[in-house]
């Protein structure tokens, strides 16, 4: 297990009147390699739990494990997590302060001590996983970068620490759908090639659909439910209890069942949906 | 980093503290501030800290509040506790150190200096804790209006003060979020303040550039619905004068008299 968390609480302003539990007794593990989906209605504590991760919030109560080993608070042991794993905060183009797209990039890799060649070469790589690998660029303000090429360059200011696991609060969030597919087909190449283990928080499920491995539904706080989509998205009610809903082909799929037609719900993409429908014509025109 | 709760930040309640309409709210402090100043016993100032706490207890204020907004000032009052203990000369010598001398009246004007400036920070502290920063910026708007006929634009100061007070909240949750998300990316910003001082570059230059960008969405909202500097405003929820808002402003009133005249 990459990322294990044991009973894990939060509050936030505890002992007031706008104390808030945003965890309530959190329980997951996130396996070495694996391409993980969070889910769950705005509010619901995602983005809390996803601060844990790196120590970047301290539990009121339970333990976080990255690779096994519990969390420490210490100064050095936060360091090294958090080299270990990259979190993208939501809009993180908003975190950028430096005069060229080069020193933005090199901000992570410098605050681990990096040799100037080795910050260098890091910078090179993280910028030529992203496709912003144009030396043109390099040296323009991050500032004047388009709006998709402004969060593949933040993105690739995480991944220039050369983090084992990578973590993205709503990556999309405000792109256009093509700068979507792009950011998408990043990350399934980082998980897929490179080995990164993934894990997003998203509500654009048709695409993340077909290439995440594991499901985390998350209501109130707590964990409710997980697994793979085929198991996720055959509980509607559950599903649609945390304000959550199917990605569309699934959708018409159930209601395609629900009419009394003879298909399997567990598809998600147009190309099975499309064979499921063809078959079930080609059945019917021979009888 | 420890607590995010700003001091002195309104806590929800409907108590009747709370209930007390802004401007008379901003008179009585003005009143009690006058009492506070022209108190000179003990006795005196037991009865107004009587009475202090009786006003918390009423407002459902935690005294650990009270306790907690004077942590900020108490280098302050060690301060002037120090320079009214050695200064003041008079009366009897308490405590000698050397050259330097203790004596009787250093450590009355002491006292005294102490009592004011606790009971300065209570009433304040009171008065924050138990109005929302609007209905101040509307208490305060009230009084500034009669400037607009010496060509002071009231309304607008008080919508500036509003804005602004609309946005502390937001600024100090965005840079609580830029802070983590920089050691995210393994910024540091323990160590000393100089080591500290030249890395807040990353959180600087962030947070002016979100103000920048919400102040410009703010200025384009506000004109899309009709807003223009001059143009006369009504709102949208008056906070009507009660009985009680009397009320509390003559017992106000009658305490000063009473101080006044008794001399305590």
């Amino acid at each position: 297990m990459f990322i294990r968390t044991e009973d894990l609480k939060y509050t936030y302003l505890p002992g007031t009147p706008y104390a808030v539990a945003a965890l309530r007794g959190v329980n997951l593990s996130i396996a070495r390699g694996s391409f993980t989906v969070l889910l769950g209605s705005s509010g619901c504590g995602k983005s809390t739990l996803l601060q844990h991760f790196i120590g970047l919030l301290r539990p009121a109560g339970g333990r976080v494990f990255i690779e096994g080993e519990p969390l420490g608070y210490g100064r050095r042991e936060l360091l090294r997590v958090r080299q270990k794993v990259g979190l993208v905060f939501q809009e993180p183009e908003m975190q950028f302060f430096a005069e060229t797209l080069f020193d933005e990039i090199a901000f992570a890799p410098r605050n681990f001590g990096l040799s100037h060649a080795a910050v260098k070469e890091q910078v090179e790589q993280a910028l030529k996983l992203v496709g912003l690998n144009d030396p043109a660029l390099k040296e323009k303000s991050p500032f004047h970068l388009s709006a998709g090429q402004q969060r593949l360059a933040a993105i690739a200011s995480v991944l220039a620490m050369q983090p084992r696991a990578l973590i993205l609060d709503e990556p999309t969030a405000g792109l256009d759908q093509a700068a979507q597919d792009k950011l998408f087909a990043l990350l399934q190449k980082l998980n897929r090639d490179r080995g990164i283990t993934v894990v997003v928080v998203t509500h654009r499920l048709e695409q993340v659909v077909l290439m995440a491995h594991h499901f985390l539904v998350m209501d109130r706080g707590r964990i409710i439910m997980e697994g793979p989509a085929t198991e996720i998205f055959s509980r509607v009610e559950v599903l649609s209890r945390c304000g959550l809903s199917l990605p569309p082909v699934t959708r018409l799929m159930h209601e395609l069942a629900a009419a009394g037609l003879p298909f399997s719900t567990a598809l998600f993409s147009i190309e099975e949906a499309r064979a499921e429908i063809n078959n079930w014509r080609a059945r019917r025109v021979k009888r | 980093m420890k607590r995010s709760i700003t001091l002195g930040r309104y806590l929800p309640g409907n108590t009747f503290l709370h209930r007390i309409n802004p401007r008379f709210k901003l008179l009585l402090l003005l009143i009690s501030l006058a009492i506070l100043f022209i108190l000179k016993t003990y006795a005196g100032f037991g009865l107004l800290f009587f009475f202090l706490f009786l006003s918390a207890a009423s407002a459902r204020v935690p005294l650990r509040y009270l306790a907690g907004a004077l942590r900020p000032v108490v280098y302050i009052v060690l301060f002037t506790v120090i320079i009214y203990f050695f200064f003041t000369k008079g009366g009897l010598v308490l405590l000698r150190l050397g050259p330097l001398t203790v004596e009787q009246a250093g450590v009355a004007a002491g006292i005294l200096v102490i009592m004011r400036l606790v009971g300065l920070v209570f009433m304040s502290m009171l008065l924050t804790l138990t109005t929302t920063p609007l209905a101040l910026a509307h208490g305060l708007e009230y009084f500034l209006k009669p400037l607009g006929k010496l060509g002071i634009p009231a309304a607008e100061i008080a919508m500036i003060m509003t804005i602004a007070m609309r946005f502390i909240p937001t600024v100090s949750e965005e840079s609580q979020r830029l802070l983590r998300a920089q050691m995210a990316r393994g910024a540091d910003f323990e160590g000393g303040f100089f080591s500290r001082a030249r890395k807040f570059a990353p959180l600087i230059v962030p947070l002016f550039i979100g103000a920048f960008r919400r102040a410009d969405a703010l200025a384009l909202a506000m004109e899309a619905r009709g807003y223009r500097i001059g143009a006369a405003r009504t709102r949208m929820c008056e906070e009507p004068v009660t009985a009680a808002d009397w009320g509390a402003l003559l017992f106000a009133l009658a305490a000063l008299v009473a101080v006044i005249l008794s001399g305590i």
